[in-house]
């Protein structure tokens, strides 16, 4: 297991690792779950899928981790169980490294193996490095190597997260072809190899319409199965996403609680939807888009940002003074199309919906 | 269920779960005599259905004697339970009987009062379909076969899967009927399958078994006095129908048809249907699974994704995999679509949307035995199939005929004849269409509606010979234009229809004579022309139609010029297009009295100043290319033409005719173009400037590949001029010249 250095004090923690947080949960699955486990499962493939999905366990509320199609969750949990490795394909902001700690910490019963893949990232991250302190003492040696998360994760048969795998340079990625098709990890230094013990399996996070990523290799892609993460199918269901994670980010930040937040967010959903399909919700009217994605996690840093300007500046209700500053900073990314896109939406959209002045007006002043 | 004596088998219609479990029943029970839910009216030709030469998907057609119009179609599939009772009735020799109201009494109910009954009924409408879906979609699972799979499952696979359903059905009526009540259609149906059980009952003294759409077996047990049930369909009439068996298709079972409970995907049903319930007892998931799995990639294949024979293991583990997860005995399309949705195609569900229809849906066409009886066209087309070796298919094909042989020849004109009867087997692709060549390229497809239109053409005739030239004569008693008149005349010919188009030449000549119509005239020519010109492949009544044809010509000659005035430009525009096709006509006529002759209309129409502008600038262009015209002789046209005293919009409109819509002939031509370029260059300065709208307006007709060259052209300024030698050649090369270049640009239009 990770050691965490405050492990003794988890309330100054800034954020709480899911296991932390849903311990009770994953508890009282475990003790209703009679069906039978992969070797070095935590829970069964279908208590995996209750907990992410949520519903009742023998009294137990669970709460859901994912809102959305529960057929692609199902196709996940058992693709891993199939030994597959597993690749998470979405647009940023569809929950793809949410589903991805959660299906670990079900499993595994840890989320903290972990690489975040970046274009910096060389092959000693990935499978191991070496302590030249030792190494010059004492010659190669397992005592001079020091294991990565991935060595870590096949020696303890635990799942690995790959974060952002396409951020990672082509020739780095390949290094995980061994790994996938054989189960084991070649050490040539040391004539030695580390085989992975049941229960090891990679998950992989990537963005599929993110500019500047590498894309996969066909001999990667072919082992790995994919499941596509989509947005949210409608305004109620993005709405009722957001505001659960920012009241829950909310909460974690310690922010003063405020009124409640729904009608406002759903407000911010129907701008961020609005302008991301490029059209108005009844279809009527076509928009601009802007060069942001505009995503759902950008929805739910607007409600947060909001949240803590209204709690500690403003009248302690989302309102529309303390959005509008956050909707301009999330929409404008640049300075001079994106304003058009804004000008353009707010005049031809927000100046006739009924109900919406105090937004409109608000955000016509910090543009 | 047993009730009594009688065993009810509550099934789900197209349901190779219930098909299995409805053999399994039989071989149990033994009954000594089958009752199948199907119009009673059918019984007549169920007999067939033990035949070696009937291969499903196949419909019975009923349809009224007098209207055939009016049908009803009743589609087994090979993995239907009805399909397997019956044949395993037929092997065995047992009486087996359709037992549900006569079609024919439909036909006659629709009439009165199955509409409003239909309208009320249309919300339980899904349930009464297909009950079992209903109770999968309430009980979680994607569809009804992993549902009826779950409950073999549970009741051990044995015949009491049918109490099981019954039970179900009883608590789900209950619930249902409270809500919508059964509507009065429904009753009659049930209280005439009441009737037949219980006469059923009467014939013989050992077991029977009823199969019926689940939905029913509950209002089908009790006992319900005879008396009460014929009072019910007392006063019911039933047509005079005529019954026989059709091919039918996967598409057609697909969608939702005639006898209620349309199915969505025949591909995996019939998959399931063979790999696994034939051979149940050999078979496991896995295979059934790996078999699946392999089709796909094999279909991806086709389309030129490189699917190794690993993603097809990987895809098989995958969907048993979420089986289990989902907790299905067995894997259900849902299952094997999301595994080979995540292993083959990388998550990305366009591959798996563009193999679809050949998966799920399939494209399956049934086969007749020959012994069945068909109707005379139907019968008929069989024969012609046969001997040119034309297999009916579903889907889309490419046929190419070679008219120069003989087998292509004949079927050309079998498709030809078929349209002519309005059954579109084959269409003739839009390419060669009307092309004097040899060959002919055909789009075929067979849809099971065309069994129903061959029945409806059966009033032109009993053979499809007799029945296209009849439909052709129909046709024209219908239609009053000239150019639909010669067109059946070619039609007929290409079908070989001598006959008809003899009859139809003479009715056209009466016809054109009393038109006034010159515009329908001059498109009615072109089509004749093509057949005295290059339709001597086949024989013809060439003498009768020469005459026509010169007939045609004499009175365009005469009545051209009238024709042409007081047009507004929408009418003018439809005539300068039919002038056009006629022109082209013209030098495949024979006799140079044809071409003389339209020449002098020309040249009378163009000095006409009454005629419409845009037809002027025509007629003088033709005689122009012709040599009728010397190029001075167009200058001097073409400056009065468009001379300041012509409104704008006149001038507009001659310059569009002149030009003709043929900028490559102004860029190739240099005559032309010099004329064109002449008189802009004499052009005071004024009247260039008034001009240059309607310039705009006659260049702007052409496309910007066109207009690109024309500037190309003037800007290369090397275009011999004969008419005004006043442009040196190096004024190209002046200021002024290139000054100019920018303004030529946007006139053209090229800027943008």
């Amino acid at each position: 297991m990770v050691k965490s250095s405050n492990s003794s004090d988890d309330t100054r923690q800034l954020r709480c690792t899911a296991e932390v947080l849903y311990a009770h949960e994953i508890e009282a699955i475990a003790a209703s779950d009679t069906k039978s486990r992969p070797e070095g499962w935590r829970l069964s493939p279908q208590a995996v899928v209750t907990y992410i999905m949520g519903g009742k366990v023998r009294g137990s509320e669970i709460t859901p981790k994912y809102v959305g199609n529960r057929r692609l969750i199902e196709t996940a949990v058992a693709t891993l169980a199939t030994d597959r490795a597993l690749l998470l394909l979405g647009v940023p902001g569809t929950a793809k490294s949410w589903v991805s700690e959660h299906l670990a910490v079900a499993i595994s019963g840890s989320s903290q193996r972990l690489i975040q893949c970046t274009a910096g990232t060389d092959e000693n991250q990935i499978r191991y490095g070496w302590n030249y302190a030792m190494l010059l003492a004492k010659g190669p040696s397992r005592e001079a190597l020091v294991p990565s998360p991935l060595m870590r994760s096949m020696e303890e048969g635990t799942l690995l997260r790959l974060e952002e795998l396409t951020r990672m340079g082509s020739d780095v990625q390949d290094t995980l072809i061994t790994v996938l098709s054989e189960k084991a990890l070649p050490i040539p230094e040391l004539n030695d190899s580390v085989h992975a013990r049941r229960g090891f399996n990679i998950i992989a996070t990537a963005n599929n319409r993110d500019k500047g990523v590498n894309e996969l290799s066909s001999a990667l892609k072919r082992r790995f199965n994919v499941v596509v993460l989509p947005l949210p199918n409608s305004v109620d269901e993005e709405t009722a996403i957001v505001v659960r994670r920012v009241n829950e980010i909310g909460t974690g930040l310690q922010l003063p609680q405020i009124a409640p937040i729904d009608k406002e967010i759903a407000r911010v959903v129907t701008i961020f939807r609005e302008m991301r399909e490029g059209q108005t919700l009844n279809g009527k009217q076509k928009l601009k888009s802007p060069t942001g994605t505009l995503s759902t996690a950008e929805a739910i840093s607007v409600g947060v940002g909001a949240w803590a300007e209204a709690a500690h500046f403003g009248s302690g209700a989302l309102d529309a003074i303390t959005l509008s500053a956050n909707i301009v900073g999330a929409v404008i990314k640049d300075p001079v199309q994106d304003k058009i896109v804004m000008q353009e939406y707010l005049e031809s959209v927000m100046r006739e919906r009924s109900g919406w002045r105090d937004l409109y007006d608000a955000i016509r002043e910090v543009m | 269920m047993k009730s009594g004596r009688t065993h009810f088998l509550g099934i789900r219609h197209h349901g190779p779960g219930s098909a299995a479990s409805v053999v399994a029943a039989l071989d149990a029970i033994n009954p000594h005599i089958v009752l199948i839910e199907g119009p009673a009216d059918a019984n007549s030709v169920l007999a067939y259905a033990a035949n070696s030469g009937m291969h499903p998907p196949l419909a019975i057609l009923v349809h009224d004697q007098d209207d055939p119009v009016r049908a009803s179609f009743f589609p087994f599939a090979d993995f239907s339970p009805e399909w397997q009772a019956l044949q395993w009735a037929l092997r065995r020799q047992i009486p087996v009987r359709f037992i549900d109201l006569p079609a024919g009494q439909r036909f006659s109910l629709r009439e009165n009062k199955f509409e409003a009954d239909e309208a009320s009924a249309s919300n339980s409408d899904f349930l009464r379909r297909d009950p079992l879906s209903a109770l999968a979609e309430a009980a979680g699972e994607s569809d009804g076969e992993s549902w009826w799979n779950g409950l073999v499952e549970q009741s051990g696979g044995g015949p009491e899967v049918f109490s099981a359903i019954a039970e179900a059905m009883s608590a789900l009526r209950s619930e249902v009927e409270k809500q919508y009540p059964l509507s009065h259609h429904e009753a009659q149906r049930e209280a005439h399958m009441r009737l037949e059980i219980s006469q059923a009952l009467r014939e013989t003294q050992e077991d029977i078994a009823v199969v019926c759409g689940a939905w029913h077996v509950p209002a089908l047990t009790p006992l319900v006095p005879a008396k009460q049930d014929r009072e019910l369909l007392k006063g019911t009439k039933s047509a005079k129908v005529i019954v026989t068996w059709v091919p039918w298709t996967d598409s057609r079972l697909a969608a939702a048809s005639g006898y209620g409970a349309g199915i969505i995907s025949p591909g995996w049903y019939r998959h399931l249907w063979h790999e696994f319930y034939v051979r149940s007892s050999t078979r496991q998931p896995v295979e059934v699974a790996a078999c699946w799995q392999s089709k796909v990639a094999s279909l991806l294949r086709e389309e030129g994704q490189l699917t190794s024979s690993a993603s097809v293991i990987e895809s098989a583990r995958l969907a048993l995999a979420l089986a289990s997860l989902r907790n299905h005995p067995l894997p259900g399309l849902a299952e094997m679509q999301d595994a080979s949705l995540s292993v083959m195609c990388h998550g990305d569900s366009i591959l798996l949307k563009m193999i679809h229809e050949r998966l799920v849906i399939g494209h399956a066409i049934g086969e007749i035995d020959e012994i069945v009886p068909q109707m005379p066209l139907a019968e008929d087309l069989r024969r012609w199939q046969k001997k040119l070796r034309m297999k009916p298919s579903a889907a889309q094909e490419d046929l190419s005929v070679d008219l120069r042989s003989e087998t292509g020849l004949l079927k050309s004109e079998l498709l030809h004849r078929l349209l002519l009867i309005d059954v579109p087997w084959g269409r003739l692709t839009e390419a060669q269409a009307g092309r004097g060549t040899f060959r002919e390229i055909w789009t075929i497809v067979w849809q099971p509606e065309l069994s129903v239109k061959l029945v409806e053409a059966l009033r032109f005739g009993t053979t499809i010979e007799q029945a296209a030239g009849n439909a052709a004569l129909d046709a024209f008693e219908k239609e009053t234009s000239l150019a639909r008149g010669a067109e059946l005349i070619s039609l007929c010919l290409n079908a070989n229809l001598c006959e008809a188009a003899e009859l139809l030449t003479h009715k056209l000549q009466v016809l054109s004579v009393n038109t006034t119509d010159i515009e329908q005239v001059l498109r009615a020519v072109p089509p004749l022309a093509n057949i005295l010109r290059y339709g001597t492949a086949r024989k013809l009544p060439h003498a009768a139609l020469a005459k026509l044809v010169s007939g045609m010509c004499v009175e365009i000659s005469a009545g051209l010029v009238t024709a042409c005035r007081g047009l507004n430009e929408e009418v003018a525009i439809a005539m300068r297009d039919a002038m056009r096709l006629y022109d082209s006509a013209v030098p495949l006529l024979e006799g140079p009295h044809i071409s003389q002759s339209w020449k002098n209309a020309l040249s009378e129409l163009e000095a006409d100043d009454a005629a419409s502008a845009l037809l002027r600038g025509f007629a003088l262009r033709r005689l122009y290319d012709e040599g009728s015209r010397t190029e001075t002789e167009a200058a001097t046209r073409l400056s009065r033409a468009l001379s300041m005293s012509v409104p704008i919009l006149d001038a507009g409109q001659w310059l569009e005719g002149f030009l003709n819509q043929s900028a490559q002939l102004l860029v190739h031509d240099t005559r032309l173009f010099s004329l064109i370029d002449s008189w802009l260059m004499e052009l005071p300065e004024d009247s260039f400037i008034e001009l240059l709208p309607v310039m705009r307006r006659a260049v702007g007709r052409f496309d910007t590949m066109e207009r690109r060259r024309m500037m190309e052209k003037v800007k290369s300024g090397t275009f011999e001029d004969a008419v005004s030698p006043a442009i040196a050649e190096g004024a190209a090369m002046s200021a002024a010249f290139q000054k100019a270049l920018p303004l030529l640009n946007s006139i053209l239009g090229l800027d943008e």
